[in-house]
């Protein structure tokens, strides 16, 4: 109905009286479309980013964007986008800015859709404003102490995220405010040691991350306890690499970054119409993961902040809000999708893992930690971080017919048989240097096709395969220092994709044999790829980061890459879900703690 | 997601025995607030996360404050404001080049019952 082009064509009249009759009773997509261009030269502008902001008639705020072609044009289709009146337009690129605020005009009657609405931008010089958090990591030279930094602060939060940078450039502005006394030795020394106190803020600030309901409260525990790095998210040497890598490098400006200097490193996607929904969710909730269910119709979020799951309309925007049936806080964490339109749902606290059906909002949950003695709270030996899942990110089990998982807090993997109820626990060889049991704890989870191998990773640790079939252990390597794998993917050719969230690499090994086949800088290194999702629908990997406000685009047979910028800043990712009618890229916002990134579900449409 | 060892979770359970437990919240509480309040509230707007009261943190102890102000007029209106100030902006330079970082969600009126709080300490 609608073409690349903007334009409405109807290939024969009978086609064209059918729509006229059809749509008033479906309600179906209204259409803006126009050039963006510069207005100095009437050049167009591809790669634009064109939001539209819809005050829905559903539960929330809604943005909706897509991106300019080549030749400078865009389009957004849109339901019932006829009744909304006078929307606000916002459009961003790198290196340019509108000239003024403008408005969707009101449409006559006559004709519905907005057309040629063209939106002249100007360039500017200066784009520190406008970059990801990432443009201002990449000044730093890559090392594994960079690659460690990254790994620990952006498990969190976006680095630098905005209060960082005012922490930056406030240290410099004590440490230089006896400019002439003052040794540049002792500014060094002053400057690591205030980047040391950071970490210190973060082992306390750390436990705002704990669910609604939580027994783990900050004001209830000793600040010896608070502070013990074994006990902590940063050891000793964590806290030093750190300290010492942000004292040397971290940029102490944050008011000047010439246009041209950062660009994320790749294209921008422009090849075919890309639409990007951004559904506002409660600011006090978190939701740190969301998948797409009956045919792109439902997702399903799970809101680690408040022990529930969000279930949300894609038609009538509503949103519905199933707490977990449980005395006590859960924080639902991952969740994986099955063939049956169920969700798999890991907790922090509790050891549940549970089933939730959203037809008939029924749970199902299962203790993974039986025992008397057993930790209920956060990183208790049960607390399960992913479950397995194949290549188009559904459940999948073992050759053995078992969910296999993996436990965060006690370095094991699990194996739930569903019909008894037995879970069969198999601890996991870590590395041998002196590391916290954090640095090591096992993480990730993939299935090959086979079901033979359970691939996992451990944050920084190992990476390996466990036959659930001969029961053992293969194919077991040490990626390079800091370079932290993260949620993986395995693709219908059983080739095994692993994000480095710290290096900023892609890996990619064959899923059967063990064998490495390539690793692959990211456009941007400072992106922190948090997860990639295989996409068999396009042959792509899509790599979800956490610090570039954007999601890559590789495909493997030209070893390219392309990028989707994404409208906003703290734009904090994590899985990607490929919805498997609609095809749509289903995520969400998830910047720790609540509320300080935007709190967001996220649909990307690729025609 | 980040994961506490064993030992953490220990920790906590051994700390959740031994003591009453409030439920964790960030959020700064919103409205007026008096002095009786502030205890609880720097808990809740995490202040404690770097400050305790008579504790080195991350920042100086609030007695420490307390005590930097000694020879001035404590109830002097420019002193709370600029303390006020400090609270909502943060700052650095006063205890060394750590810099104190600036807590939004807290109003002029909020951080003036702190301040307050903070300098009729030492008199105690």
């Amino acid at each position: 109905m609608i073409t690349k082009n903007g334009k409405r064509s109807c290939k024969s009249a009978i086609f064209c009286l059918l729509l006229v009759f059809c749509y008033p009773s479906f309600g179906g997509d209204m259409l803006i479309d126009g050039r963006v261009f510069d207005y100095k030269t009437n050049k167009p502008i591809s790669g634009a980013l064109v939001t539209l902001v819809i005050n829905t008639k559903g539960d929330s705020l809604e943005y909706v964007s897509t991106i300019s072609d080549s030749s400078g044009r865009y389009e957004i289709a849109y339901p019932g986008l006829d009744t909304y009146k006078n929307l606000d337009v916002i459009v961003k690129k790198l290196g340019w800015e509108m000239l003024e605020k403008i408005r969707t005009p009101s449409q006559s009657k006559k004709n519905k859709a907005i057309v040629d609405f063209n939106i002249p931008l100007k360039s500017v010089m200066n784009i520190a404003d406008q970059v990801p958090a990432s443009a201002w990591l990449a000044k730093i030279p890559e090392s594994p102490e960079k690659h460690e930094t990254q790994v620990h602060c952006i498990g969190c939060h976006q680095l630098p995220a905005d209060k960082v940078k005012t922490f930056s450039e406030n240290i410099e502005a004590a440490a230089s405010a006896n400019k002439e006394k003052v040794h540049n030795k002792w500014k060094i020394q002053a400057r690591k040691e205030a980047w040391r106190s950071a970490v210190k803020y973060m082992r306390a600030k750390s436990y705002d991350i704990f669910p609604e309901g939580t027994e783990v409260d900050l004001a209830k525990i000793p600040w010896e306890s608070v502070q013990a790095p074994e006990y902590s998210l940063f050891d000793e040497k964590d806290e030093t690499v750190v300290a010492e890598l942000l004292g040397a490098y971290m940029p102490r400006d944050y008011s000047y970054m010439p246009a041209g200097d950062y660009d994320y490193g790749a294209p921008i996607y422009t090849e075919t119409l890309v639409t990007i929904f951004e559904h506002e969710l409660p600011d006090t909730s978190l939701v740190r993961e969301a998948v797409s269910l009956r045919g792109g119709r439902t997702i399903i979020g799970a809101d680690i902040q408040k022990n529930r799951l969000v279930e949300f309309d894609t038609n009538s925007h509503k949103q519905k809000w199933h707490p977990v049936p449980y005395k006590g806080s859960t924080g639902p964490h991952t969740i994986v999708p099955d063939e049956n339109d169920n969700v798999w749902v890991s907790m922090l606290e509790s050891n549940q893992l549970g089933i939730f059906n959203p037809q008939n909002s029924t749970w199902k949950l299962y203790n993974l930690m039986n025992s008397e003695s057993e930790i209920k709270l956060f990183g208790g030996e049960g607390m399960v971080h992913d479950i397995g899942f194949g290549p188009d990110y559904k459940l999948k089990k073992g050759a053995d017919e078992k969910i296999w998982m993996t436990l965060i807090g006690s370095n094991k993997l699990a194996a739930l048989n569903t019909d008894t109820e037995e879970v069969e626990y198999i601890d996991v060889p870590k590395p041998n240097k002196e590391r916290s049991n954090l640095s090591t704890a096992l993480y990730s989870l993939a299935v090959s096709g086979d079901g033979k191998c359970v691939w996992w990773g451990q944050l920084l640790g190992y990476v390996g395969c466990y036959d659930v079939v001969e029961k053992k252990f293969k194919h077991i390597y040490t990626p390079k220092s800091g370079s932290g794998p993260r949620r993986m993917s395995i693709d219908k050719n059983d080739m095994l994709w692993i994000p480095y969230y710290g290096s900023g690499e892609i890996a990619k090994i064959n899923a059967k044999t063990g064998a490495k086949i390539a690793t692959y800088n990211l456009p941007d290194r400072s992106s922190a790829p948090y997860a990639v999702t295989w996409d068999e629908y396009r042959k792509v990997l899509w790599v979800a980061t956490a610090n570039a406000d954007v999601i890559y685009r590789f495909d493997p047979s030209s070893e390219a890459f392309s990028v989707i910028p994404l409208p906003r800043k703290m734009a904090y990712l994590r899985k990607i879900d490929v919805d498997e009618k609609t095809h749509d890229l289903i995520g969400s916002y998830g910047n720790i703690p609540t509320g300080s990134g935007p709190s967001m579900l996220l649909r990307i449409s690729i025609d | 997601m980040a994961v506490f060892p064993k030992v953490v979770a220990l920790n906590f359970v051994l700390t959740f025995f031994l003591l009453n437990h409030a439920n964790a919240s960030e959020e700064i509480p919103a409205g007026d607030i008096s002095l009786k309040d502030v205890p609880l509230f720097v808990e809740k707007a995490r202040c404690i996360a770097c400050h305790g009261l008579e504790e080195f943190r991350v920042g100086p102890p609030w007695k420490a404050i307390s005590a930097m102000y000694s020879g001035r007029d404590r109830s002097a209106e420019s002193l709370i404001n600029y303390l006020a100030y400090k609270i909502r902006y943060g700052g650095a330079g006063v205890w060394g080049v750590t810099p104190m970082i600036e807590y939004e969600g807290i109003t002029q009126e909020q951080a003036k019952i702190i301040a307050e709080w903070i300098l009729r300490l030492e008199k105690k």
